[in-house]
């Protein structure tokens, strides 16, 4: 009985530590941040797989019936492509050259998960991007993570709470690579819901436009920062 | 005995094989599909809807951040408990979301507080003669009593709504459409919408001056730019009639217009491109119609401007 209250204390404990760690809040891109001519690198993170997000189907039975209840939807989001979102850092490079910045298209996509975890602090970066300094032969870089890219529908168990959505996520940051610390960061999130019904399978048109629509709504969100300076 | 039987068992099925190719043959096209070529120089009978008040809307805003899923504990005693509890569930978020959805209607519909005289007498026979003076396409255009009988010609039946940007800069028309072909009144040959958007007003005028622009002259300026609208509705169905079953093989792009002043953005594949306008097939099959981001228009060419009290002709409401 002893063994099995240490046990539940354990779990709550590593919960909601699990939860404490505090999001990163917005840095706003200023003209300071920009002063002078840098050379910057321009990277995208590596895109994840597009898909169908169900937020809220927490058990089981409630996954299970959700995925089932989604499952042509999800055959279809996940023929869908990423447009030109790769080409998204070469934006970004020309509006910083406007800006007066040495801008680096850096083409590979980053993977982020090969970066060691940095140490945690005030507008410190999650990741340790400093090797990428020497490899890219920048100062800053520019970095455009998107986490979620497809269609979302929230779920209240069993029951949706509403027609799904095209959901673009994610977050764009500058990092110095002297000190590792965000100086511009930028959290997204972008849905866009169907113009009129939304259960047209096969091919889903009306959230298929949405999807194209986010993926616009994303580029002019992580670029513009940049161009209003 | 056994032949019979075998016999009887293939007339059934040949039986079936053709009620089912006979139900296949009343289905209605999908949207925006050309099942027969409709020449240019036809004539159309013109079937309005009953109610003789044009629908004006506010236009929503497809801006949303969503609902957010949150877990749920249901009280569930035992199986059939737990079945009521979810049916239950179901039923009550259905019914907050029809009421959200009005909700978020009739929050938009306050943009036409201003306008509501006047578009109660916008009526459907007088935007439809006004359309047909400026239809291009098609030969005789002639309105039809929305229960009358039509044996012998060409109809088209049409249900304009239109809607009035946020910021009152533009209208928008989105047209039902459905067409007939003589002899066969009970098929559709032809479905689609149509949305036609108009230029907006110049971006720098005011919001006191956009109202007075529309309202001046009993309101003069919205039946005009309402006609201009549903003609060019009728005018793209009609080329698209013309322009027979083949459809467009040109590959959806991403394509950004204004709606007011809000940038709008469609997944389209082009149609036709003019000077002044572009001409587009959605995802859905439907059609668009957007003014060009800049227009091109040369001497001699007919530019869609901005809508100005004085140029054209005005036709008296």
């Amino acid at each position: 009985m002893r063994l099995f209250s240490r046990a539940a204390l354990a779990a709550i404990v590593i919960s909601l530590t699990a939860c404490a760690g505090t999001p990163q809040t917005p840095i706003e891109l200023t003209p300071a941040t920009l002063a002078g001519k840098t050379r910057i690198g321009v990277v995208m993170a590596k895109l994840p797989k597009v898909d169908v997000n169900l937020p809220g189907a927490s058990c089981l039975l409630c996954i299970a019936a959700a995925s089932v209840a989604n499952s042509s939807l999800t055959t279809h989001t996940q023929t869908l492509g990423y447009e030109d979102l790769p080409k998204l850092n070469a934006d970004l490079a020309q509006a910083l050259t406007k800006k007066g910045q040495e801008a680096v298209v850096i083409d590979e996509p980053l993977n982020l998960e090969t970066l060691p975890d940095a140490a945690k602090g005030a507008n410190l970066a999650r990741k340790d991007f400093s090797s990428l300094k020497k490899k890219y032969g920048v100062e800053k870089l520019v970095v455009v993570e998107l986490t979620t890219l497809g269609m979302e529908r929230s779920y209240s168990a069993y029951i949706p709470n509403g027609p799904p959505h095209a959901i673009l996520a994610g977050s764009a940051y500058l990092v110095n690579l002297s000190s590792n610390t965000y100086e511009w960061y930028r959290p997204i999130k972008l849905v866009r819901e169907t113009e009129g019904k939304w259960d047209e399978p096969p091919k889903f048109p009306g959230l298929t436009n949405a999807y194209f629509q986010v993926i616009e709504l994303g580029k002019d969100d992580v670029v513009k920062p940049f161009k209003a300076q | 005995m056994t032949i019979s039987l075998v016999a009887r068992l293939m007339a059934a099925l040949l039986g079936l094989s053709v009620a089912s190719l006979a139900f296949a043959a009343s289905d209605p096209p999908a949207a925006g599909v050309v099942t027969r070529a409709v020449p240019n120089e036809t004539d159309w009978a013109v079937r309005m809807p009953a109610d003789d008040k044009v629908a004006y809307r506010g236009l929503v805003s497809q801006d949303t951040s969503g609902p957010s899923g949150v877990a749920v504990m249901y009280p569930a005693p035992n199986l059939v408990g737990l079945f009521a509890a979810i049916a239950a569930h179901g039923l009550v978020s259905s019914s907050r979301q029809a009421k959200e959805k009005s909700r978020v209607q009739e929050e938009a519909d306050k943009v036409l507080l201003p306008y509501q005289p006047l578009l109660d007498k916008v009526t459907h026979g007088l935007l439809a003669q006004r359309a047909f003076e400026r239809m291009t396409r098609g030969a005789g255009k002639k309105v039809v009593e929305p229960n009358a009988t039509v044996s012998n010609g060409w109809i088209i039946e049409t249900a304009p709504v239109f809607s009035v940007t946020q910021d009152e800069r533009a209208l928008l028309l989105d047209n039902v459409i459905v067409v007939r072909a003589p002899g066969s009144p009970d098929v559709i040959n032809y479905q689609n919408v149509v949305r036609v958007v108009s230029v907006p007003r110049p971006a720098a005028e005011q919001k006191a001056g956009i109202v007075e622009f529309w309202t001046a002259d009993e309101g003069r300026m919205i039946a005009q730019e309402s006609a201009d609208l549903f003609a060019k509705s009728l005018d793209i169905v009609l080329a698209d009639l013309a322009r027979g079953p083949e459809l467009s093989a040109s590959a959806p792009k991403t394509v950004r217009y204004k709606l007011g002043g809000v940038e709008s953005i469609e997944r389209a594949s082009l149609i036709e491109e003019r000077c002044d306008r572009l001409t587009l097939r959605t995802l859905r099959g439907g059609l668009l119609s957007i003014p060009a981001p800049v227009s091109s228009c040369e001497g001699g060419q007919v530019a869609d401007k901005p809508p100005t009290l004085t140029s054209g002709a005005v036709a008296s409401q």
